[in-house]
């Protein structure tokens, strides 16, 4: 995995549920069918109430009409992110969009390691609130080494939470894949 | 964290009041990457099916899990299901608790959590009169045998005013509702006779689902349920509302067609 990811962050706030990651009534297509598997990307964070998405201004739709890939390849989050159902599709559906690293205060815990065990994302705690410091269509970089996002557009740094041991597990592909290069299975 | 309810529980209360009532207090994250205890003589008081509900709702919190201790009634439950044995663990006596809650059951109102979050609780009283188009009793949460009981009590004799979904958390429940009897008829037959629709088991509209499940909200529907979530288009519809309550809540509601306090009928 790359140690420095650069791209544009898509602003959020506070308890975003998973049924706002993605609805229910979209959990009917195959992960494992392409053709399928990239209508996920389409309808991430299709349930965001509008006048909260992509913060300050709102309005703005991760993915657009038609798309299924979005601009934006860094979420930035406040506290809970994640929270309600127990449903790995949401950080997968993240995923599929082109999202690469999530950047919030705090995660709801099955959220948390559905992004690590899948390999999807990478959930980077903040150490500080910092959707109010940065706004949808900043340029940010996320240094994996220094665990620092910083603002481009500003100029502004501020530090995450060092991973741990997750990040071995996401950078194999998930848990599996890093229990079978581990030779634990 | 530590949770007691000290007292008993009125019987217009049920755990899904308890469980609203902690939302209201420590909201959707108040737990976040802890466990929640739930203590004292109304919970101990408690069917292994209420405790049930206490401890599925933990998530709503964010809690990485819920527990009781163990006492007979659990005891009882895990020995109907296995010969094998088992091993008991308890709290430690001298245990450091993040935080501690303290509740006088007796006190306590029937509550519903408004939309669009399961901790934005106010009482039933303050939002009686508010106009539904669907009830909900179903789901893992809310769709066991001891919910269909309460809801029974409630809807016995009487004829529901808005659609009604009853909704079996398992194939062993919806077959119990046949067996079950309050007041000399099954369970089902007094659901039906009230003009109820009573569902296959699964997690039909809880969680929304395609546009042909059933009791799903469309449009602006306003749906009492009580189901575990009611976040923006949870149960369906970006447009619909979705108030949690306990059976005996959504009972009542089902019948006047307002959200109503179960106090009114029992």
């Amino acid at each position: 995995m790359e140690k420095v990811i650069t791209g544009k962050a898509f602003v959020l706030g506070d308890n975003i549920d998973t049924d706002q990651i993605i609805p229910a009534e979209h959990l009917v297509y195959s992960m494992d069918d392409e053709n399928e598997a990239k209508m996920y990307g389409k309808y991430a964070l299709s349930s965001v109430p509008a006048d909260q998405s992509g913060l300050p201004q709102g309005e703005i739709p991760f993915v657009k009409d038609g798309e299924y890939e979005s601009e934006y390849s860094i979420i930035i989050g406040g506290s809970n992110f994640g929270c309600g159902s127990s449903r790995e599709h949401a950080p997968y559906a993240l995923m599929k969009a082109g999202a690469k690293v999530i950047a919030a205060e705090s995660y709801a815990r099955i959220f948390y390691r559905n992004s690590v065990d899948g390999g999807f994302v990478v959930p980077y705690e903040s150490v500080e609130k910092i959707n109010d410091k940065i706004k949808t269509g900043d340029e940010v970089k996320i240094d994996l080494d220094d665990n620092k996002i910083t603002n481009l557009t500003t100029s502004k740094s501020f530090d995450l939470k060092p991973l741990g041991n997750v990040l071995p597990i996401i950078s194999a592909g998930g848990l599996f894949e890093y229990a079978r290069k581990s030779n634990m299975i | 964290m530590k949770f007691t309810f000290n007292g008993k529980l009125p019987n217009y209360l049920t755990a899904k009041d308890l469980i609203l009532h902690i939302l209201g207090d420590i909201t959707t994250d108040g737990a976040t990457y802890r466990a929640m205890e739930f203590d004292g003589e109304a919970v101990f008081d408690l069917s292994m099916n209420e405790r049930m509900t206490l401890t599925n709702m933990a998530i709503e919190a964010g809690g990485m899990n819920g527990i009781i201790a163990v006492d007979e009634v659990t005891e009882q439950y895990v020995k109907e299901r296995t010969d094998k044995e088992y091993q008991i663990f308890n709290s430690d006596p001298d245990a450091e608790y993040h935080s501690k809650y303290v509740y006088n059951a007796e006190e306590l109102e029937p509550v519903v959590a408004k939309p669009h979050s399961p901790d934005n609780r106010d009482t039933v009283r303050n939002v009686e009169g508010t106009t539904i188009t669907k009830a909900y009793i179903g789901s893992c949460t809310g769709g066991k045998i001891s919910d269909f009981k309460f809801a029974a009590q409630i809807i016995d004799k009487q004829e529901v005013k808005v659609p009604t979904f009853i909704v079996p958390a398992s194939t062993e429940i919806a077959a119990q509702l046949e067996v079950e009897q309050h007041n000399g008829r099954s369970l089902k037959e007094i659901f039906e006779s009230a003009g109820a629709v009573i569902a296959k088991s699964s997690c039909a509209a809880c969680l929304g689902g395609p546009d042909d499940t059933i009791g799903r909200a469309v449009d602006k529907d306003v749906t009492i349920s009580t189901t575990n979530r009611n976040f923006p288009g949870r149960m369906g519809s970006r447009k619909s509302e979705v108030y949690l309550a306990s059976p005996l809540t959504v009972a009542s509601s089902a019948i006047t067609g307002v959200i109503t306090d179960p106090r009114n009928f029992l």
